[in-house]
Formats: structure tokens, sequence, C-alpha cells
């Protein structure tokens, strides 16, 4: 491991804190505790070596400063490049859930690993009716990750949510890639849909997987920076830490609109859905954009036709008797009869 | 609104995650829809596209009116606001006119009742004035102090319209000491003509027997002595009504620094072999270490309390 300041804190420092109290727990150990001044020492003259050899060494000034990550245009062209097929491979089931995974991180300033460990039962919908009519939200819930203090109920003890909504432009909205990306999964790539009957068929099925046939398995560290970097490639954007781009884009931007922070306060959901839409006068809802009133029922029937077995209307209007796949679909709705 | 659960003969338990992502399913549904009909143009190799959906007869009218209405530009809020100026302005203006037109009715109105209301109190006053001239002479109010009403005067003069009894009872008590508010002032002899301001006293002394400041100890001596402003003296007051007329602890405090003045201006002269009127002109003079003039008032203080001065040693 190198020693660099970083490094060192995580690799040799924190640990051997934790050793400590653990044994200090268990009545071993009757040593102060190690973090004393000595090593605050040590780690203030590492801090100041490491600075003066970064100089010595020319290092890249550009990392970590105010434009190490993109800016908003730049943004708009995830979508763009990503759709137009990532300049050739077409490789859609991975540029589908690269997009959701980047606009995802993008709009709730997730980190990485919370797009990793997100599974399907962690999302719902919420409508927001004090936001105008047919404001939907998406939100997420989440149960794990880094930042979770565990005094704010970290390791599963605690749940977090964070949420977005519509975006007018249909390129850039997080909610729009979530559909599309479930069509895909469930209408075109054969992945099997969640059987709502079983709970253990689903419920450890990730947003983003490592790949469709094996929903269950987290997509790694590496495979998602991989994607990602990509598409910032394509974008031309040179970053020096690809997964954590997004958050530090879309806070510093917050910072230069001068939004409220309460606005954009990571764990309240609402909030930090609101950095991506809401809060830009120059962007709006789709849903408001057109009204909401084109709602295409008959149309929407279709798509999504989940186990009909057990969901069905109380009023019996509307009956779905149909598996999951187009190919197959046999959609049977009062003004509509489609065979695919 | 949908059920979800196993289904019949399966287990009842409910699975409410199952039924919150059926909801976000149902939800995403229409996203895609209307979010499809704007990719689709510009995204045509989209895998997507396969669906049997969107080669339904109704999917290309649906794409249509999504299109038609995302191409619609919708004002920004600050047009719309200005756009609706005018409007609230030609309200406002109605408004005001409606407003104008009720004021000046109103004026109106009220304008011919005051005209009604004056000429009908001139008629009545006149009448009234008439009245008295013709049936009897002007009535005048007489205060007097009881002292001076005699008995055989009222009964010659008022007969049986005056009661005595009753003015009797309306004197009120000699001294009343919890009030700051002194008996009227009107002095015994010739009665006031509706005097509102005294009220008939027995007693006689002024309101304000003592003059409430100190500007020089000649003053304090002609205070005591001769009187000042109008007033009698403070030794003529004592004379003619004892300790009565200091009818508050305000008056008495007065007098009682006067007082100790006058009898140290007098023990000094006593001393020194000198008139009265030589000491009160030495005292006057009195200087402070500052250079001032010591006030009466000030004199006063020194001469008494815990650290108390004789004259003599301040002259």
């Amino acid at each position: 491991m190198p020693l660099k300041p970083d490094s060192v804190e995580s690799g040799y420092v924190s640990p051997l804190c934790s050793l400590w109290e653990d044994q200090r727990t268990g009545g071993v150990s009757t040593y102060d505790h190690p973090r004393g001044p000595l090593v605050r020492a040590f780690m203030d003259d590492l801090k100041r070596a490491r600075t003066e050899l970064r100089r010595a060494a020319y290092e890249d000034r550009a990392i970590k400063n105010l434009k190490d990550g993109y800016n908003f245009d730049e943004s708009r062209k995830f979508s763009e490049v990503l759709l137009n097929g990532l300049n050739g491979s077409e490789e859609w089931e991975k540029i589908f859930r690269t997009r959701i995974d980047l606009l995802s991180m993008h709009a709730m300033m997730l980190r990485s690993e919370t797009m990793r460990y997100a599974e399907l039962p962690d999302l719902c919908s919420l409508r927001l009716d004090n936001e105008g009519p047919h404001c939907l939200a998406v939100i997420q819930q989440i149960t794990r990750g880094k930042t979770i203090r565990r005094e704010d109920g970290g390791d599963n003890r605690k749940t977090n949510y964070h949420g977005y909504l519509r975006h007018r432009d249909v390129l850039a909205c997080p909610v729009g890639a979530l559909a599309q990306w479930f069509m895909y999964r469930w209408d075109l790539a054969g992945e099997t849909p969640p059987d709502f009957r079983d709970r253990a068929s689903w419920y450890g099925k990730k947003l983003t997987p490592a790949s469709l046939t094996k929903p269950e398995v987290e997509i790694s560290h590496s495979t998602q920076g991989a994607w990602v970097n990509r598409v910032f490639a394509l974008v031309g954007i040179f970053v020096s830490a690809l997964l954590h781009a997004p958050r530090k884009a879309v806070a510093r931007w917050v910072d230069l609109q001068e939004l409220p922070w309460d606005q954009v306060y990571v764990p309240f959901p609402f909030e930090a859905l609101s950095t991506d839409t809401s809060a830009d006068p120059s962007r709006r809802r789709v849903g408001q954009v057109i009204n909401g009133n084109i709602i295409p029922s008959p149309l929407a029937s279709i798509v999504h036709a989940v186990d009909g077995r057990f969901l069905s209307r109380e009023s019996g209007a509307v009956s779905l008797e149909t598996s999951h796949c187009g190919a197959t679909a046999v959609i049977t709705a009062p003004h509509l009869a489609v065979a695919g | 609104m949908y059920a979800l659960g196993y289904a019949s003969g399966q287990g009842s338990d409910l699975d409410q995650s199952g039924d919150q992502f059926v909801k976000l399913l149902l939800e995403l549904r229409v996203v895609l829809l209307q979010d499809s009909a704007l990719l689709m143009p510009r995204f045509p190799k989209l895998p997507l596209w396969k669906h049997p959906v969107f080669s339904h007869d109704d999917w290309s009218r649906f794409a249509e009116q999504v299109r038609e209405a995302e191409a619609r530009e919708e004002e920004p809020e600050h047009v719309l606001l200005a756009r609706t100026q005018p409007l609230v302005a030609s309200e406002i203006a109605a408004l005001n006119r409606n407003l104008s037109g009720l004021v000046q009715h109103g004026t109106t109105v009220v304008s011919d009742a005051v005209k009604d209301l004056k000429s009908y109190l001139v008629a009545a006053i006149n009448a009234l004035t008439q009245q008295i001239a013709q049936n009897q002479a002007p009535q005048r109010l007489l205060l007097v102090p009881p002292e001076a009403v005699k008995e055989s005067f009222l009964n010659e003069s008022f007969g049986d319209m005056l009661s005595t009894t009753a003015l009797t009872s309306r004197s009120p008590p000699a001294r009343r000491p919890a009030l700051d508010v002194p008996p009227a002032t009107v002095a015994p002899g010739p009665s006031l003509e509706s005097n509102t301001q005294a009220r008939p006293v027995t007693e006689g002394w002024p309101i304000d027997p003592i003059s409430p400041s100190m500007k020089s100890m000649a003053e304090v001596w002609q205070e005591w002595h001769h009187g000042l402003g109008g007033n009698p003296s403070v030794v003529e007051l004592d004379k003619r009504f004892g300790n009565k007329w200091r009818y508050n602890s305000k008056i008495r405090q007065r007098c009682s620094i006067r007082k100790r003045l006058v009898v140290a201006a007098k023990e000094e002269a006593s001393r020194r072999g000198v008139p009265v009127e030589d000491v009160i002109s030495m005292m006057d003079k009195i200087k402070a270490s500052d250079g001032h003039h010591l006030s009466p008032d000030k004199i006063s203080r020194l001469l008494s309390g815990s650290n108390k001065q004789s004259l003599s040693s301040l002259l």
C-alpha cells in the first residue's frame, strides 16, 4: 500500500484504532488511544511532504480543483452518446444500464456504490401534489452506503431516501431512463420479470446488475467505472475520479447557482431531486410540458403488463392476462386487443 | 386501485414492496410512452421500438399529440405576468370609478342631511332664545363659600327654590390628607361666578401655598415672612390655619426645607450679631468647590443628613 496520507489513514491508522477499540472493550488493552499527538504529528508531516512531492513531480493541478468534473451542457450529452449506440458498439443492455446509472447518480448526487447496491424493492413512486399537477417522483430508499454514518443508522439500521422528478428534457430525465431500462429488461431482453408471489425471486434483483442473465449479481466497481469512462470519453470529459464526478459536479453547480442548501441536503429525498429539475427555472417537467392530459391508457396497458394473475383491477374493467414479453403479449383491455 | 396479494389459495400475505413497485411500473408506462414519442425520431435505431406497442394503430396518433404538445412553446412566467398587468390595471381603474361614484353619491346624501340638521338646530335655538327672552331672565350659577352664605339671605332671596341643607351637605371635609388635590382656591369674602376650578371650602388656603422651587435665599426669606406670588407668607398661613394648610407630604417637605434654611440664617445672624438680611445675602453668594453658586436646596441638604455641616462653615 502506497504511503500517501489518505492510504496511511485508511490502511493503518483507522484499522489500528478499530483494533484498539475492540481490545479495550474486551479489557485486553490498557494502552492509551493510538491516535495520540505522535500520530497526528506524523500525519501532518506526511501531508506536507506529499504536497511538496506533488509540486516537485509537476502533478496535474487540475485534479480535484474547481473544474474537475463536467458542466451541465456536457451532462446533457450523456444520453445522446449512449442512445446513439455508444459509437457503434450498440451493446444496448450496457447502454441502458449505464444511462440510468449515470442519470441517477447525477440527479440524486449519489455515490457509485449506492447504485451498485440498489435493488428493485428499493424503488417506489410518489405523487407530489404540492409541486403541481402530474408531478411524479421516483424514490429510492438506501440502507447501505459508505456515508451513512453509524450514528445515523448505517449498516441497514436506518433508511435514507433519495429521489428525482421528471425532467423537461427527455434526454436528461432519469424517470424516463428508468422506464426504458425496465422495458428493455423485461419486454425485450428476455429477463424474467419480478414474480410478486415470491419475494425471494425478486427482492435480490439489482437495479443495475452485472448482467441481465444474473440480475442478482452486483456490478463491480471497475465495470461500472469503465462504462462511465466510455461515456465521458465520447463526450470529452476528463475527470480525476470517474465515479465521484456526478455528485461533485452537481454540488459545484448548485453552489454556482446559489441554490439554498436545504434544497440539496442529500439525506432528504425531495431536495436532492430538486437540484436537477424544479430548482432550475429553465427546465420543466415533462408532465407539465404535455399538460399531463395525454395519458395513453390503452397503450400503457401493453407495457410492463406484469403477471396478471395477481394484478387485477378491483372493478374488473381490465384483465391483464399476458406474459411479459412483447412477442407473446396478448393484452385484453376494454378498447384494445393486441397480439404481438 | 390495484389489490396485490397472493393468488387465491396461495396465502394471504401481502407484499407492500411489490405493491409499491407495481404502482411505480404503472406510472413508468405512461412516462415511457410519452418520452418515446419524443425519442423515436431522434434515435430511430433504439431496440425499444421493436416493442409491439409502437406498431399499434393508436401509437402514431398519440405520438403526434405528444410531439405537438412538446413543440408548443410555453411562455415564461414573467411573460404571463406581464400580460396580466393591463388586465389588472383595467380592473383597478373600473374599481376606482365605481368607488368614486359611490363616494360622490354618499357625499351628496351626507351634505343634504347636514343642511337639514343645521336648519333644524337654528330654528330650535331661535325658538328657545325667544322663549327665554319672553318668559324669564337668564340664569346665573353662583358658587359661594358656605361661611359667606347667610341663612336669612338665602331664605329671603330664593325662598323655596333652594334648600340650605342641600348646600351645607355638599361642603367637602375640612382636610383630605390622602389626596394630593387640594381644596379649591376660594378666598373668603366675595363670591365667584361659575368658577369651575375652585371648590367652595371652609379652610381658605391656596392650592399651592408654597413655591415648588427655590431660586435664591432672598426668595426663600421673602416667601417665609412676606409671601410670594400673591400667596400669603408661611408665617401667616401658620398663624391662620396652624399646620392644616400643609395638606400633603409634598408641601410639608417644602416647608421643612425652607424652615431649616430660615432657622439657620437666623441663628447665624444672632451668632454674628448682624442683621439676618446680611446673612441671607451671604448665603446667596456661597460657592461650591467648582465655582458654582450653591442653590438653597443644596445648602439645605448640606445642613442636614449624617454629614451635615454648619452654616458658618459654609459661609
